[in-house]
């Protein structure tokens, strides 16, 4: 069980057996590892809660996300470990459209206050059966640590090198009698609320002074994106189906229209 | 059960967003967040000055046309969490003896 605390713009955060991590204004980190901490594993919290507490920290919108590019603009993909962020993320890669991010993504907004993904590192945490479903074998792949069955594909020459508008997310549910799918229009308040919940390391917010202005933050980007609910069998069998019909969806374009 | 004669607003701690036409809140002090339809939103913004409950009730069934009583017998509840949640607050009258 990790231990957690900030105040006045420092965090601590203990983990057993690994080690301690002290972020300052989102500025610095220092790590007291513990002596028996494996390398690897010590570098997976840095990787994670420690980015996300410095998103926290630095008042960036992190969400708890798996974003690619296709024509220009930006699809998000964002829901509860295990909910297939990735596998979609992935299916999605196909013709000329490129990666975004991989669970972590952080969204900006530009000077007229359109809002813009941020890209993020150049690959995707993937199972040996998705890998296998897109046509990469996993003997050359970096394995994950700690979950044997998953795998790092880099994806270097297909990635995002700059901020892309950001034009809509899609909150992922699992039905088996959905096939391929069906999206469904969040309202206002809902999709305020979903941006807030799968915010990336939401508990490491501070609560007495990061949380005012996440939730200004939250309910601008509400505003401004489609948020959509996603209904799909999430069984590799219908991949295919639910990532076409995520890319040629165009629900803002239908609202102006 | 609320009084037609409390007066009832907003509390001022909670803060509020407006998301495509629908309130959202955070409540510092409760640690927590809440979402209001569209039927709560209309309530919400008719709270910004203290109001008596029963001329809250008697507005929303004029402009919705809807029978008094179902427009009470819906509002009470919402009302009765909003205040339970410190979202709305009770303003203290003065007391007659």
């Amino acid at each position: 069980m990790q231990l957690f605390s900030s105040r006045d713009g420092e965090a601590l955060i203990s983990i057993p057996s690994v080690g301690r991590y002290r972020i300052r204004n989102g500025r610095s980190v220092i790590v007291e590892p513990d002596p028996r901490a494996d390398p690897a594993l010590m570098r997976l919290f840095i990787l994670g809660s420690v980015m996300g507490i410095m998103f926290h920290q630095r008042g960036l919108l992190a969400l708890h996300a798996s974003a690619v590019e296709s024509g220009g603009e930006v699809l998000a993909f964002v829901g509860d470990q295990g909910q297939g962020k990735s596998t979609l993320a992935a299916q999605c890669l196909a013709g000329a459209n490129r990666l975004v991010a991989d669970d972590i993504l952080v969204v900006s907004f530009d000077a007229d206050g359109r809002p813009l993904a941020q890209p993020g590192m150049p690959g995707l945490k993937l199972w040996r059966d998705t890998l296998e479903h897109l046509g990469h074998g996993t003997d050359r792949l970096e394995q994950c640590w700690a979950r044997a069955e998953k795998f790092r594909l880099g994806v270097e020459e297909r990635v995002a090198d700059r901020p892309l508008p950001l034009d809509r997310v899609y909150v992922l549910a699992d039905d088996p009698r959905a096939d391929a799918g069906r999206i469904a229009p969040m309202n206002g308040a809902a999709a305020a609320m979903a941006l807030i919940e799968h915010t990336y390391r939401m508990e490491l917010l501070d609560p007495q002074t990061e949380r005012a202005n996440h939730f200004a933050v939250a309910t601008r980007l509400a505003g401004r994106i489609a948020v959509q609910r996603l209904t799909r069998n999430r069984h590799l069998a219908h991949l295919p189906d639910t990532a076409a019909m995520v890319l040629a969806d165009a629900p803002r374009r239908e609202l102006a229209r | 059960m609320i009084s037609a004669d409390a007066l009832i607003a907003q509390d001022n701690e909670p803060v509020a967003a407006t998301v495509d036409g629908e309130i959202v809140m955070l409540s510092v002090a409760a640690g927590a967040y809440f979402g209001l339809n569209g039927t709560g939103t209309e309530i919400w913004n008719r709270l910004r000055e203290p109001r008596r409950f029963g001329d809250l009730c008697e507005e929303l069934s004029r402009e919705f046309d809807i029978d008094i009583e179902t427009i009470t017998r819906d509002v009470v509840p919402f009302v009765e969490v909003m205040l339970e949640r410190r979202l709305l607050r009770l303003v203290q009258t003065q007391s007659t003896p």
